[in-house]
């Protein structure tokens, strides 16, 4: 696949690089820290780090010192430096402990070479010691120098927040002088940045709390401040993203180029439809049955060499061959719209579960998918022909309201932002129909998956044989039922019709959920939600919650009464209206029954931290209201 | 300590070094199987290990295998994960596959990736080749083999024949020196006799069954059918460990010169012990030391991963693995004129078999240290011994444990006792329920419109409070606080937890204290003029019911416990109760659990206790448990029903 790294060359310099001191003495407050007011309970401290960098002379130096607080930090004597010999080497270190009396006690220990992985040429290392004397008290202080060969000049990134908080970090980052660089930060205050001060880009970070995860949060590497050094074209990021655009969209459009073969294929297939969308839905369908080599199960090199596919050069080549990876395929679909005379292209675009794309960072490999565009009636519409089972006119969720460039060979690409998809596009229903029979609820469920849901469900199963999937299946609606369910998956509907909703039919045992007294028996219909509780417990929050996608769930629960009982009360509705988050009960009973239909809507799917006191009190009244119970009333 | 590595070799005669699918796969892909179930992932055809001692104890291990890929859940078989050391040299590793339709595929070592093998070491010499074979798909039949070489530290093998997939044929070969005799003792499974095939000894097996893995099953090793044998020379032969007293030999050899005395382990033993005015307050003391002074890391090579660094080395250094913490302690015990053993254990208990006389059944090693008996009154962790009388048993390693007691994996464990004049194994005392204890009191009021607030105490001991103590020890202060709240609305959704504090946390001799202040706008439940009030407010006592339709093994729990609530919600002025929750009184074989709902005046008073014993359930009785179980669960959903006057 495509995505050039932003590899160049350089010319060998030989300067020293290292600071003076080896080692800081501390300070007398540094000595007698027991805690940090900015980070209170901390096990241990990063009292400094600096970090140098140098791609003039391809040397590089790091120096930290940890301050152990409690016994739990005793840890980070343990100091683990990974490498990839070849890439860069580790060279230099230099380490030792300040006992808490002020004691002194070099490193003189062992320094072990151990292998992380080894496979073909490939061999990363990772420099292994342990300081001695390790105490709360004690400061550690480790120093070692980076260096890498002068033929080589790598994208660097540096996570600024670490497992311990950091009181002072400092980062010297000096470009190699012969090409343009930019050297950006995601997540950093305004004063935290990156400051270029004539060759040398710097930044000075302060009281930085240590990286803590939280429930339902963006990626990781999205929501870790991180400073990214990058060589582009001229050393301005916009400059990059219109010569790189250009590129890309030089090798997409040769991909697809003008062929009267596809014109001729796509007008086989649309014969006698008048319909645009019809049209574009045939081919859509012929895209979809090709075989797709980024869907296929993992194979190992031999395997991919026996089959003796070869690389296509062009659309044509892979409606021919039969086959194609999802850039490829979607790229033929663009191809087949515009060999109907469909304003049709290609979208570059990001793949939000893992990382949030940003214009700062002169960095294409952000944008590593790509989907089809086409104007219908006037307005632009997205499809990914290349992902099995997404249907018609519906993307992954990964790849919707995200940044992405329209591929453009003549200014590079026009920015703009997936569409996003409502909670219309992922619905999943589920049915249950039981008894009281002793302690349990018997009975059947059926649920229906459609849209995202579907696709999802769908995608999961698509290498496992019945009896994988079954279990599968059945464990994932175990997972929704109070603990000790016994559950037997009885049918699939639809597998892989992607034109209809997925239906899965289970047999069901539950434990009673509710309490059966000596005149009552009291029954909560929640049955799907049972384990579900408040996803966020904790009172504050620091990051953004995020969601995957919008969704909504309809839950029918009916309960047959039992011979002997009546019904005595059903729970008032309830209905919580947060606008984005909606939930609603409404309970009825007829002909001996009692049915709970229960309704939540996820219409949003990044939330602000902000708002997070009211997201908790949403989920909190949800859970409260799901342990609402009929109450029926023995009648003899 | 390292689990010991499981040596030894093969006949180089057997090796085909002809390119292409090998003779043994083919005719082991050919043979014919029968039908299994649906969910069974795959077959091993053929599991093969051949031996051969060399007269100077060399080892040579050729180890084969065939399996039929049954499903989809069955592609992992086609990883091959091979453990290797300085001990356990890998000479060769190759792989083959036969697909369906008849295509063959190759592999061979150079297509293995490597790394390093963690198993909590900072750094360890053994490392793993893991390679991938090419079309490990449903039908097609995988094969492999790999030889070792080495030595072994007791002139032992241990063939395990039983995992988690069916096997056809399982055959063990092996090949001993002119002279040398061979006793095989198994475990788990009924004795076969081996036959003579030219100078070698074989042992085959059909239609090994598979064992399930489940969610708190006892350890593989402790249910899986194997074979161990030993190889004996005749004569005097300082390699081979025929008795438990030879076993304890080789140890005390190892570890014996490591606990060297020094002026600096002399002064600090002293030092340690200066304001001590008794004996168990100097061995509390040293213990403490040990425990919490020295820092654990584990660094093994060769044979570091049995025997431990020098004790003026972890002195200086204040860092060493289980074994080096017991040999500085083992030190400075001497110091202050007692003499202490080690004694090796295995943390899964069931384990260790006392019929086999082998280093290899321990990963761990902890510490027994005689006391007289009126030195060890009130402490659990003590043993009886024959000859050695009363004996502290201590891990040092464990930092969550109080000195006195043992961790719950050692309690009612099976470990070697180390003397200089010989070994046995001993059996670790089981701690009562009372002393891993939670008492969890709330003292709450009931609002009229059915909110709740008030405060909770709970107190935890022994095991009980260890994985809290751990737990809440990781956290800083804004971490411990969201953990808590995170844990309340487990039980009380819509909750706000106040004041929290944490008592006695580093101080693992004391009760575990952790109070807070909770307050939930919407807890009791309108019901047609009812208010349904769950008198168990938060806690949850089981995690749930075994899933008894498909469990095939013996359910592991966490062991004797005592858990006590005693919740007290004052209500409303003008209630009363129309209906309360059934008392409970039930008793299964390892559990005893009793709940009351009483009201008086304006008080909902709710008291349970559970009380379990032992570490394990057997499958026999889990029907039983579960019964319990359900009661219990039925009890903490169950509601009060009040009314007004």
């Amino acid at each position: 696949m495509r995505r050039l790294a932003t590899l160049l060359c350089c010319v060998v310099l030989s300067l020293p690089l290292f600071a003076r001191d080896e080692f800081h003495p501390p300070t007398t407050a540094e000595m007698e820290l027991k805690d940090l007011s900015w980070a209170p309970g901390a096990n241990a401290v990063l009292l400094e780090w600096n970090v140098r960098h140098d791609d003039d002379v391809s040397i590089g130096s790091e120096y930290y010192r940890i301050k152990i607080l409690k016994p739990e930090g005793k840890d980070e004597g343990d100091i683990e430096i990974p490498y990839i010999p070849g890439v860069a080497g580790i060279k230099d270190i230099r380490a030792r402990t300040i006992r808490p009396d002020g004691t002194i006690v070099p490193f003189d220990g062992k320094i072990y070479d151990k292998v992380l992985l080894k496979t073909g040429g490939l061999k990363v290392l990772q420099k292994t010691f342990t300081l001695p004397n390790v105490e709360p008290g004690a400061i550690l202080e480790v120093r070692f120098g980076r260096f890498w060969p002068a033929s080589q000049l790598n994208a660097n990134r540096w996570a600024v927040q670490q497992k311990l908080p950091i009181a002072k970090a400092t980062f010297w980052i000096k470009p190699y002088h012969g090409f343009a660089s930019v050297c950006a930060s995601v997540g950093l205050k305004p004063e935290q940045m990156p400051k270029r001060n004539r060759e040398v880009y710097e930044a000075v970070v302060t009281n930085m709390p240590a990286f803590e995860d939280e429930p339902l949060s963006p990626p990781e590497d999205e929501i870790k401040p991180r400073i990214e050094l990058y060589y582009t074209y001229n050393g301005n990021s916009e400059n990059y993203w219109t010569e790189t655009g250009k590129l890309y969209s030089g090798i997409i459009e040769d991909f697809i180029g003008k062929r009267s073969g596809i014109k001729r294929v796509a007008e086989e297939l649309t014969a006698g439809v008048t319909d645009d969308t019809e049209k574009l839905h045939r081919l859509y369908d012929r895209v979809q049955k090709l075989e797709n080599t980024s869907f296929e199960r993992d194979k190992t090199g031999q395997e991919e060499k026996r089959e003796k596919r070869r690389e296509t050069d062009h659309i044509e080549e892979t409606l021919r061959e039969g086959y194609g990876n999802r850039d490829e395929l979607n790229r033929l679909f663009v191809g087949l719209a515009r060999g109907l005379g469909f304003e049709a292209g290609i979208v570059m675009t990001s793949q939000r579960d893992r990382t949030f794309f940003s214009r700062k960072l002169p960095d294409f490999g952000q944008l590593p998918v790509e989907l089809a565009m086409v104007k219908v009636g006037g307005v632009d519409r997205y499809f990914d022909p290349g992902t099995p089972f997404a249907p018609f006119g519906l993307l992954p969720w990964a790849n919707t309201g995200i940044d992405g460039v329209r591929a453009d060979l003549k200014t590079g690409g026009k920015w703009l932002v997936t569409p996003t998809q409502n909670e219309a596009t992922a619905t999943t229903k589920r049915y249950a129909t039981l008894r009281l029979q002793d302690d349990l609820l018997v009975g059947a469920v059926r649920i229906v998956y459609d849209g995202q849901e579907a696709m999802i469900e769908r995608l999961a199963a698509l290498h496992q044989d019945e009896a994988e999937n079954r279990k599968r299946i059945e464990d994932d609606a175990k997972s929704w039922f109070p603990e000790g369910a016994v559950v037997k998956l009885t049918k699939i509907d639809k597998a892989t019709d992607i034109t209809a909703p997925l239906e899965h039919t289970f047999d069901v045992e539950l434990p009673h959920l509710g309490t059966v007294t000596g005149s009552r028996a009291v029954v909560p219909l929640s049955v799907f939600t049972s384990r579900n509780g408040n996803p966020f417990g904790a009172e504050k929050r620091k990051y953004d919650i995020y969601f995957p996608y919008a969704r909504q769930a309809f839950d029918v629960v009916t309960l047959e009464v039992p011979a002997g009982y009546a019904v005595e009360n059903v729970p008032a509705p309830t209905t919580i209206d947060e606008k984005i988050f909606r939930y609603g009960t409404k309970w009825s009973q007829a002909d001996g029954k009692v049915t709970l239909e229960r309704t939540t809507v996820r219409g949003g799917v990044l939330i602000a931290a902000v708002q997070y006191p009211k997201l908790r009190s949403f989920f909190s009244r949800v859970a409260t209201a799901d342990q609402d119970a009929v109450v029926l009333k023995r009648t003899k | 300590m390292r689990r010991a590595a499981v040596l030894l070799a093969f006949s180089l005669a057997a090796w085909n070094a002809a390119a292409g699918v090998p003779d043994w796969l083919k005719s082991a892909a050919a043979a014919p199987i029968p039908s299994y179930p649906g969910d069974v992932r795959g077959v091993a055809l053929l599991d093969e290990i051949s031996v051969t001692v060399l007269p100077s104890g060399e080892i040579r291990k050729l180890t084969r295998r065939a399996y039929r890929v049954l499903g989809t859940a069955g592609r992992d078989l086609g990883y091959v994960a091979v453990h290797f050391d300085s001990d356990t040299r890998l000479t060769a590793l190759r792989a083959w596959s036969i697909t369906a339709k008849g295509e063959e595929y190759q592999v061979k070592e150079r297509d293995a990736s490597e790394t390093s093998a963690f198993d909590g070491e900072l750094y360890a010499d053994n490392k793993i080749k893991v390679l991938r074979i090419p079309a490990a798909e449903p039908g097609n039949t995988i094969g492999y083999e790999y030889e070792q070489t080495g030595r072994s530290y007791g002139l032992e093998d241990v063939w395990q024949y039983q995992s988690d997939v069916p096997v056809r044929r399982a055959r063990y070969t092996l090949t001993l020196p002119e002279g040398w005799t061979q006793q095989a003792r198994w475990f788990h499974a009924t004795a076969a006799e081996p036959r003579m095939e030219g100078k070698s000894l074989a042992w085959d097996l059909t239609d090994v069954p598979a064992i399930e893995v489940e969610p708190q099953m006892p350890a593989m090793e402790a249910i899986a059918a194997r074979m161990a044998v030993r190889f004996d020379p005749g004569g005097v032969a300082p390699l081979a460990h025929r008795t438990w007293d030879d076993v304890a030999r080789w140890y005390e050899g190892l570890s014996a010169p490591r606990r060297a005395s020094s002026p600096a382990l002399q002064s600090k033993a002293r030092e340690l012990t200066a304001s001590a005015k008794t004996l168990i307050e100097k061995v509390a003391a040293l213990a403490h030391f040990a425990q919490n002074d020295v820092r654990y890391v584990a660094i093994e090579i060769g044979i570091g991963g049995f025997q431990p660094h020098a004790a003026q080395d972890i002195l200086t250094s204040r860092y060493g693995d289980c074994k080096d913490k017991v040999t500085v302690l083992a030190a400075m015990l001497h110091e202050v004129g007692i003499e202490s053993y080690y004694v090796l254990i295995n943390t899964e208990r069931g384990v260790v078999d006392a019929g086999f006389p082998s280093h290899a059944w321990f990963n761990h090693a902890i510490i027994a240290i005689p006391l007289p008996e009126d030195a060890a009154k009130g402490l659990q962790a003590t043993i009886v011994h024959p000859k050695l009388g009363r004996l502290l048993i201590f891990d040092p390693t464990s930092t969550s444990t109080a000195f006195g007691s043992l961790p719950p994996y050692l309690q009612q464990n099976h470990g070697f006792l180390v003397t200089p004049a010989g070994g046995a194994i001993i059996e670790l005392p089981s701690h009562p329920a009372l002393m891993n204890k939670l008492a969890r009191t709330a003292r709450l009021t009931l609002r009229p419109d059915g909110g709740i607030e008030g405060d909770v105490r709970e107190v935890m001991t022994g095991s009980v409070a260890a994985p809290m103590r751990a737990t809440l020890r990781e956290l800083g202060d804004g971490a411990r606080r969201q953990y808590l709240e995170t844990r309340l609305t487990q039980h009380l959704p819509q909750s706000t937890l106040g004041d929290p504090v944490v008592e006695n946390l580093e101080d693992v001799s004391k009760e575990l204290i952790v109070r807070y202040h909770i307050s939930a706008p919407t807890y009791a439940r309108n019901a047609a003029g009812m208010l349904l009030v769950r008198p168990r407010v938060i806690g949850q006592k089981v995690e749930g019911i075994r899933d008894l339709a498909k469990r095939k093994n013996a359910y592991v729990t966490s062991g004797p416990e005592l858990h006590v609530d005693d919740f007290e919600i004052v209500v409303p002025a003008g209630l009363s109760a129309d209906e309360l929750p059934p008392p409970r009184d039930i008793t299964s074989g390892t559990v005893r659990y009793t709940s009351s709902t009483t009201f008086e005046g304006s008080t909902l008073h709710y008291r349970r206790e559970l009380t379990t014993q032992g570490f394990e359930v057997a499958l026999a009785d889990l029907p039983a448990l579960n019964r319990t179980y359900t009661d219990i669960l039925s009890d903490e959903r169950a509601a009060a029903v009040l009314v007004k006057k």
